[in-house]
């Protein structure tokens, strides 16, 4: 029965992808379904491995001190469930409803788009860089919900057409997320499982989407900038705009919520230095947004999107599957043949597959599944795992900008588009997005390999 | 709900073909209602014409699964959102009192709590339905097949994927109706007979409904 097992957990896997793809159930669902399948199927029946079981679930790695506070460079155990991960992203998920809650995020928009004197043109670059910055520390989905919302209301007074702003908006927050180890989930399971810090992403990713970043706005300003060029000579009605301040819903919760996204930011990027993991902070920020807002707490739970969560859990199961079968390994020396181990060509196979792949398929999954790929190549190859994880970490962020269904940033975006009745369909998104997520791919291919391979590291 | 007791809200569906576009203008000029179909699209708040008539080869189609995403209940699918924003539509009409006849859009179940419901489907067989299609869209015999068969799979999908029941099952409708029997002027006569005598039951049911939300305040 245990040859079967590769096969097996192949199978559940290949199925899980295909369930995702179709849409038909909700996610969270069909990971947890796959990851129960795996469990009774691979484990149980083929294997009859207790300890796969016991490994791929990892309950009692919460129950460790490394868990919260380490004094060296930690990884999780890469099989089976990452909870670094699902705490962390919890607890960000906590903070963040907070803040929403309070105001904030229409107030920063509303009062950056007042300190640029509501001039179109300049809305337009504010907005880009601010929406990779906030999504830096804050998750795409809830920048993008905010922005794009509070643009289409801008274009509203303004008149000019939200379309470009919002698809350059989407864009530069999937490459902000890339820059930092809390801004994409890939980055999260990929900083957790190889024991990255965030001054790592920062230092290497945060490079490439710094540069990838100025690139990407003379991009799209010289793609978009007749449209809102001709904006900013329209006259004005001064009382229709919406006021920053009417955003605060709250003074009090306002001050708190900035007070605590502040130092969230503080202790993640002090982490190396503190020794506190992200399931340390995740935990703290969150427990702190829910006795600052003990009044509106179980709201804020409420709002907490759970179903991510076991998303994670299922999916992280599935790839246990295949990890603890040796599916992935096959992987890896896979690619370790076709590349030789030359470093320059395992870098370029590693950022452009994940980039074409993210594209079209959930980065999530699929960066899960490229870690222990990533890992088995490096130590089998003898390659520092480092640029590996940020060609891997790159192109599961960048590539995703490429379509509308890459990101759930792009799929926000253009659902608030179409409802505010501005549709965008395949056509319109990709015509902008494809050369611009190539000519960050680009960067980021030289970045990597003038660092890595010519420089050495 | 507050709805006058003489509103008339008359959802038809239709195979393509079976002239039920036709009826249904027959049937809103004997009672003075206004017929929406693609129409529907002018009413969404859309704001460019341009983006109007891109979505109108989108209105009525199903969801394209491998080309769509789902986050936090958004989507990027143009046709998912456009159904949504036209279901709203319709249950904001109905809402607010208007009576009108909607053609297709799973109105039959997106308005079946509503009090001054008539539910129709159309349906005529081949011979009845090809020499209209080719006249009116110009075509021949086997354009007008293929163009059909895609229309009606189309409008199938579509029903099916936003409705509990399935689209032309006679359970589901009051009324279901073969249009080659008594011609499309036929098939509106003996509709606008049977929508007459269905209206002192709808107004009495309407009544009752309006009774028991004023006692619920």
């Amino acid at each position: 029965m245990a040859a079967f097992a590769p096969w097996v957990a192949a199978g559940i896997f290949v199925l899980m992808f295909l369930l995702i793809i179709l849409d038909k159930w909700p996610h969270h669902y069909i990971t947890l379904a796959c990851g129960a399948a795996t469990l009774i199927l691979v484990f149980a029946l083929c294997l009859h491995s207790w300890d796969a079981i016991r490994e791929t679930l990892n309950l009692g790695a919460a129950f460790t001190p490394e868990f919260w506070h380490v004094s060296g460079e930690s990884a999780e155990a890469s099989s089976g469930i990452n909870w670094s991960t699902i705490i962390f992203i919890a607890g960000m998920m906590v903070m963040v409803e907070g803040m929403a809650e309070a105001g904030f995020f229409q107030w920063l928009c509303l009062r950056l788009a007042k300190l640029v004197h509501y001039k179109a043109s300049s809305i337009f670059v504010v907005f880009m860089i601010m929406a990779a910055l906030l999504s830096m520390f804050i998750d795409s989905i809830t920048v993008i919900l905010f922005l794009a919302a509070v643009t289409v209301e801008l274009a509203k007074v303004l008149k000019f057409n939200p379309v470009p702003m919002i698809l350059a908006e989407v864009f530069c927050s999937n490459l902000g997320g890339s820059a930092t180890m809390c801004g994409d989930p890939p980055n999260i399971i990929i900083g957790t499982s190889l024991g990255l810090t965030f001054a790592d992403f920062l230092t290497n990713t945060g490079l490439i989407a710094m540069i990838s970043l100025i690139a990407a706005v003379i991009y799209f300003w010289l793609v978009f900038r007749k449209e809102y060029k001709e904006a900013d000579k329209q006259e004005i009605d001064v009382k229709e705009l919406p006021v920053p301040k009417e955003a605060i819903k709250n003074q009090t919760a306002f001050i708190l919520s900035v007070m605590i996204f502040l130092i969230a930011i503080v202790l993640l990027v002090t982490h190396s230095n503190t020794g506190l993991t992200v399931a340390f902070i995740g935990t703290f920020i969150g427990l702190v947004t829910l006795i600052c807002n003990y009044k509106k707490a179980g709201t804020i739970l409420k709002r907490v999107d759970y179903k991510t969560l076991l998303f994670f859990i299922g999916l992280f199961v599935v790839v246990g599957g295949l990890e603890q079968t040796g599916v992935l390994e096959q992987i890896a020396y896979f690619i370790g043949d076709i590349s030789g181990g030359n470093m320059t060509l395992v870098i370029a196979i590693i950022l452009w597959i994940s980039a074409i792949a993210s594209a079209f398929v959930d980065n999530i999954p699929f960066s899960a599944t490229m870690i222990p790929v990533i890992t088995t190549l490096a130590s089998t190859q003898g390659l520092p795992i480092r640029p590996l994880a940020w060609a891997l970490s790159i192109g599961t962020d960048i590539g995703g900008s490429a379509t509308p269904i890459g990101a759930s940033a792009n799929v926000v975006g253009t659902a608030v588009a179409m409802k505010n009745g501005y549709p965008i369909g395949w056509k319109r998104y990709c015509k902008s997005a494809v050369p611009a997520t190539i000519l960050v791919l680009v960067i980021a291919t030289a970045v990597l390999i003038l660092r890595y391979v010519v420089l050495g590291g | 709900m507050n709805t006058p007791s003489d509103q008339i809200i008359l959802a038809i569906d239709r195979e393509f073909g079976s002239g039920g576009r036709e009826i249904a203008d027959l049937l809103g000029a004997h009672f003075n209602l206004p017929v929406y179909e693609k129409n529907i699209l002018q009413n969404l708040g859309i704001r460019s014409q341009e983006d109007v008539e891109d979505l109108y080869y989108r209105d009525e189609s199903p969801r394209w699964k491998l080309a769509s995403r789902t986050v936090k209940g958004l989507t990027n699918s143009n046709e998912a959102a456009l159904a949504a924003m036209e279901f709203d539509f319709l249950r904001q009409m109905a809402a607010e009192g208007k009576s009108f006849i909607i053609l297709g859009h799973c109105a039959e179940e997106v308005l079946s709590e509503h009090p001054g419901l008539i539910t129709l489907f159309v349906s005529a067989n081949e011979e009845f339905k090809i020499p209209r299609i080719m006249k009116e869209n110009g075509i021949d015999e086997e354009q007008a097949f293929a163009k059909m068969k895609r229309h009606n799979r189309k409008r199938k999908i579509y029903h099916n994927s936003y409705c509990e029941h399935k689209w032309g099952d006679a359970r589901n409708y009051d009324l279901t109706i073969r249009s080659d029997k008594l011609g499309t002027e036929g098939s509106a006569r003996f509709l606008i007979a049977y929508i007459h005598e269905r209206i002192p039951a709808l107004q009495k049911e309407q009544g009752e409904s309006a009774d028991s939300g004023s006692s619920a305040k």
